[in-house]
């Protein structure tokens, strides 16, 4: 099967900062994707020009297996059949949410029918009557969401959906969209700056910098499998360990020798090690020690900051019955799945360099 | 809010000021319940209804004509793209600075019969020109009516396409719709309150105008008005014709201030890229023609013609007499400008610090003097004055024995009350939204950095004021140096000004030697208009940043020009 959107080499030039280099990247008919970036990173451009409202300079945009733009060929926005939910809902203020929803709808016999189905999924059966204005933040979302469905669009595109939403109601409206999207069986693109609302949404995610894409994946594999450093930093949290690598796989850290899961270094070269505050747990009866340096309280858990005897930091999330004091010592372990390393840049923090200094003498 | 608690004054003021516009509103209408007398019956059989016939029809031109005009130039400069654009998109203004009055004798002085233009089409033809389009009549009055008001209708309109944002539009398209349709599905509807606002205040206009149907002989009720009371000599004729021309007022009033209402939801955050839609081919040339024949006749060759005449004229017509005009014009203007800011200001504090319904509707009252047509209110408040003059003696012959004459009646007093009274709103909305800015915290950051009250006033809102207040007063001296029957009506005897100037040389059809005066009204009205477009550029970003009350604020500043 053929995927529902493929995009080849796309290239736009607004400015110099605001730029798109050959971006590339497909998705699969009834799957969620995310365009994941922080701001200024062009993904919002990138959905623009999927929906047909900015021309393309290079490269070609193909839906179903029909390219919609290419340098001097572009399709109206009009004809795409693209939805596009926008960053401020851009929900016509005139018209009531019945009439929100049925906008798109050209036959009558059908509109009443879809828009009561479509209110009935997104919850807004009683607001029927009622104007954006009189709307919460989050209802006035949902009233967007049904009104991009409702013409059965082959491609849903979602800028920042959650944006405008307080903290709180994000995580709960980010699994309700999905169940939603899933239920219409909707392919669909979101463009966020938030990873947790991207992992909670999306069937697959493209870590976009400087208008380009660094890693299209599964969030899981993005999270311990980063293909750079920068997905590494960007993607959830850890800390890099300073390492050589001793060939065939085996990477020497201060917590011991780790096979690597991302390649092979030659002999003696440095590299750093990523671990996840999930790599290393808390057990009183391990060996190893570590001080608390600084402690964040989650909820069901810590996120302690540790300092190793050599002075390096990791991160570890234990448990929030084990509430230690700043300064003690605790017991640490390693439990590391993914041992992901990158080559040792010369731009890494001074203050690995110092605590290693040992090390690379040798 | 122990530190904002006012003197009495501030909080009865209000309630003062609205008094001035409900006694002669009051007047007015009370005259419908005086026993018609034998002027108003004759008035009655022979010329009321040609003279709704005519008001309806004008009325209907302007709404349509203004709506069509000023929609379409605001949708081509806010949103397309064509060529010179960028200069419509201000230039388009320009004609807010000419009196409609002035366009409408330049229009007659150019295109009539006796005009060069049909003069030297005869000539050169050799024949009558039976095709050429009857100037004079209900027809030319629209037309010249339409140019000098459009600028209301567009003005409202682009700023509520500017508003709308392209994201509406391009909703509508991701939902199937070609930008065409979604012009009319989704923009035109979404700017309805904006465009109806804009047709009120352009009927307003319509209603009040004196100057424009007197210069085409074509009888309104403002000039029947004018013609009872100092034609007939019937006061109360003029005043029972200004009853009737106030209903209409209100009807128009009400609408503008519903549509207001419905602004505040139809408004949402302009989007970051802005792609214009760029017009081609026979579009876009089109496009430039209709600007360019709307500013041309709207502006451009009138100010030419006139300037023509003016040169002819100037140095025969300047002398002493001249300069008083323009005295008395400048003399007027400030008078009535610095009087109507104060008390501008006065309600805008007393709004300011309490914000109780009753005090509300009385600011709400003392504002809508600008529905009110310059000749009802002249009548209205002539009326009020005589009779308290009235009451003056029969107290004074009474108690003291002694006549003191009509102190009030004919007095610059009430001219400048009447001035203040059709004025106030356009002074009142600039200083209201510049007040607007110096919010609760602002105030309270001055007071907990240890400033006295005093010294708040003097250090923190006056500086934060200026803005506001000049505009205020700019706007309004140039407005009373424009207005037509007001002074006319209510002016002593010797005080000439440049309005009253242009209205005897037009009376008399001399339209060159009416060309000086123009000028210098016309000038005198592009200094504020050219000032509030830079303000408004500049203004551009921090109004977006700040949304809501400001920019609805500013837009009623330029509304009320």
């Amino acid at each position: 099967m053929h995927p529902l959107l493929e995009i080849f080499g796309l290239t736009k030039r607004y400015t110099e900062a605001d730029v798109i280099r050959g971006l590339s990247f497909r998705i699969a008919k009834g799957s969620i994707g995310c365009l994941l970036g922080p701001s200024g990173c062009g993904k919002t451009t990138v959905l623009r020009c999927i929906a047909g409202f900015e021309p393309i300079i290079g490269g070609e945009i193909k839906i179903n297996g029909a390219a919609v733009a290419r340098p001097g060929m572009h399709t109206p926005p009009e004809r795409r059949r693209v939805g596009m939910m926008f960053q401020d809902y851009a929900l016509f203020p005139h018209l009531t949410v019945a009439g929100n929803v049925g906008f798109g709808l050209r036959d009558r016999a059908l509109r009443k029918q879809r828009v009561a189905e479509l209110l009935a999924t997104v919850g807004l059966v009683e607001e029927a009557g009622q104007y954006p204005h009189e709307l919460s933040g989050g209802q006035q979302q949902r009233v967007a969401l049904a009104r991009a469905l409702a013409p059965t669009p082959e491609l849903l595109l979602l800028d920042e959906p959650f944006s405008n939403l307080d903290v709180d109601l994000r995580e709960r409206l980010s699994l309700e969209l999905r169940a939603i999207l899933k239920q219409q069986n909707a392919t669909a693109i979101m463009v966020t700056h938030d990873q947790h609302e991207a992992f909670a949404i999306a069937d697959e995610i493209g870590i976009m910098q400087h208008g380009a894409i660094e890693q299209w994946d599964t969030p899981y594999n993005l999270y311990h499998k980063p293909a750079n450093r920068f997905i590494a930093d960007f993607v959830g949290q850890g800390a890099f360990l300073h390492g050589i690598a001793l060939g065939e796989n085996r990477i020497e850290v201060e917590l011991g020798v780790l096979r690597s899961t991302n390649g092979n270094w030659p002999r003696g070269s440095a590299v750093e090690v990523l671990f996840r505050p999930d790599d290393i747990l808390h057990d009183d009866s391990s060996p190893l020690k570590a001080k608390v340096l600084h402690k964040a309280f989650r909820g069901a858990e810590f996120l302690y900051t540790l300092q190793l005897w050599t002075g390096s930091k990791v991160l570890s999330l234990v448990p929030s019955h084990h509430n230690h004091a700043i300064g003690e010592k605790i017991g640490i372990r390693l439990e590391i799945d993914h041992v992901v390393a990158f080559d040792r840049s010369p731009a890494t923090g001074a203050w690995r360099d110092r605590a290693f200094a040992s090390v690379r003498r040798e | 809010m122990k530190y904002l608690e006012g003197a009495g004054l501030l909080r009865i003021a209000p309630f003062l000021i609205a008094l001035l516009v409900l006694v002669p509103i009051g007047v007015i209408l009370s005259s419908f319940l005086t026993p018609a007398d034998d002027i108003w019956r004759h008035l009655v059989e022979t010329t009321l209804a040609e003279l709704i016939v005519n008001t309806l029809l004008l009325a209907i031109g302007v709404a349509i004509g203004t709506a069509v005009l000023g929609v379409g130039l605001a949708w081509l400069t806010a949103v397309c793209e064509f060529p010179a654009r960028q200069f419509f998109s201000w230039a388009l203004l320009l004609p807010l600075a000419l009196p409609s009055y002035v366009t409408a004798f330049v229009a007659l002085g150019m295109f009539d019969y006796t005009g060069p233009l049909q003069t030297a089409l005869r000539d050169w033809l050799g024949t009558e020109l039976a095709w050429f389009p009857q100037v004079r009549g209900a027809r030319g009055i629209i037309v010249v009516m339409n140019l000098a008001l459009y600028p209301y209708v567009y003005l409202l309109a682009r700023n509520a396409f500017n508003t709308q944002g392209r994201r509406v539009l391009e909703a509508a398209q991701a939902l199937g719709f070609t930008q065409t349709e979604g012009f009319f599905r989704v923009a035109l509807p979404m700017a309805r309150p904006w465009i109806a606002a804009g047709v009120m205040l352009a009927l307003m206009e319509t209603l009040a105008d004196f100057g424009t149907v007197s210069v085409f002989n074509y009888d309104t009720f403002t000039t029947a008005i004018y013609k009872a009371w100092f034609g007939l000599f019937s006061l109360p004729a003029a005043s029972q014709l200004a009853s009737l021309l106030i209903v209409l007022a209100f009807a128009l009033l009400v609408i503008e201030s519903r549509s207001r209402r419905r602004m505040r939801f139809a408004e949402s955050r302009p989007g970051a890229h802005v792609q214009r839609i760029s017009l081609r081919g026979w579009r876009k040339w089109s496009a430039f023609a209709f600007a360019a024949t709307v500013f041309l006749f709207g502006f451009a060759l009138p100010l030419a013609q006139l300037s023509i005449w003016a040169s002819e004229t100037a140095l025969r017509d300047i002398d002493l007499r001249y300069l008083g005009f323009v005295w008395h014009s400048l003399l007027l203007g400030a008078i009535a400008a610095l009087l109507t800011c104060a008390i501008a200001l006065l309600l805008a504090y007393a709004k300011r610090m309490t914000h109780d319904r009753w005090t509300l509707a009385a600011v709400r009252v003392a504002t809508i003097g600008y529905a009110l047509p310059g000749a009802v209110l002249a009548v209205g408040i002539f009326i009020a004055f005589a009779a308290l003059d009235n009451a003056l003696i029969a107290f004074s012959t009474h108690f003291f024995g002694a006549n003191p004459g009509l102190l009030l009646q004919g007095s610059l007093f009430v001219m400048l009350i009447a001035y203040v009274t059709r004025f106030l709103a356009v002074g009142y909305s600039p200083i209201d939204s510049a007040l607007h800015r110096i919010t609760r915290n602002i105030d309270e950051a001055s007071i907990s950095l240890g400033v006295s009250r005093g010294a708040m006033l003097a250090r923190v809102q006056l500086p934060m004021l200026r803005g506001g207040l000049f505009t205020a007063a700019a706007l309004v001296f140039v407005d009373v140096m424009k207005e037509m029957p007001i002074t006319l009506m209510t002016r002593p005897f010797g005080w000439d000004t440049l309005a009253v100037r242009i209205f005897e040389m037009t009376s008399e059809g001399d339209w060159q030697r009416a060309a000086l005066p123009a000028i210098a009204l016309v000038l005198a009205g592009l200094l504020p208009l050219i000032h509030l477009m830079r303000q408004t550029e500049h203004a551009g970003p921090a109004l977006q940043r700040t949304r809501g009350q400001n920019a609805l604020a500013g837009q009623a500043v330029f509304t009320e020009l």
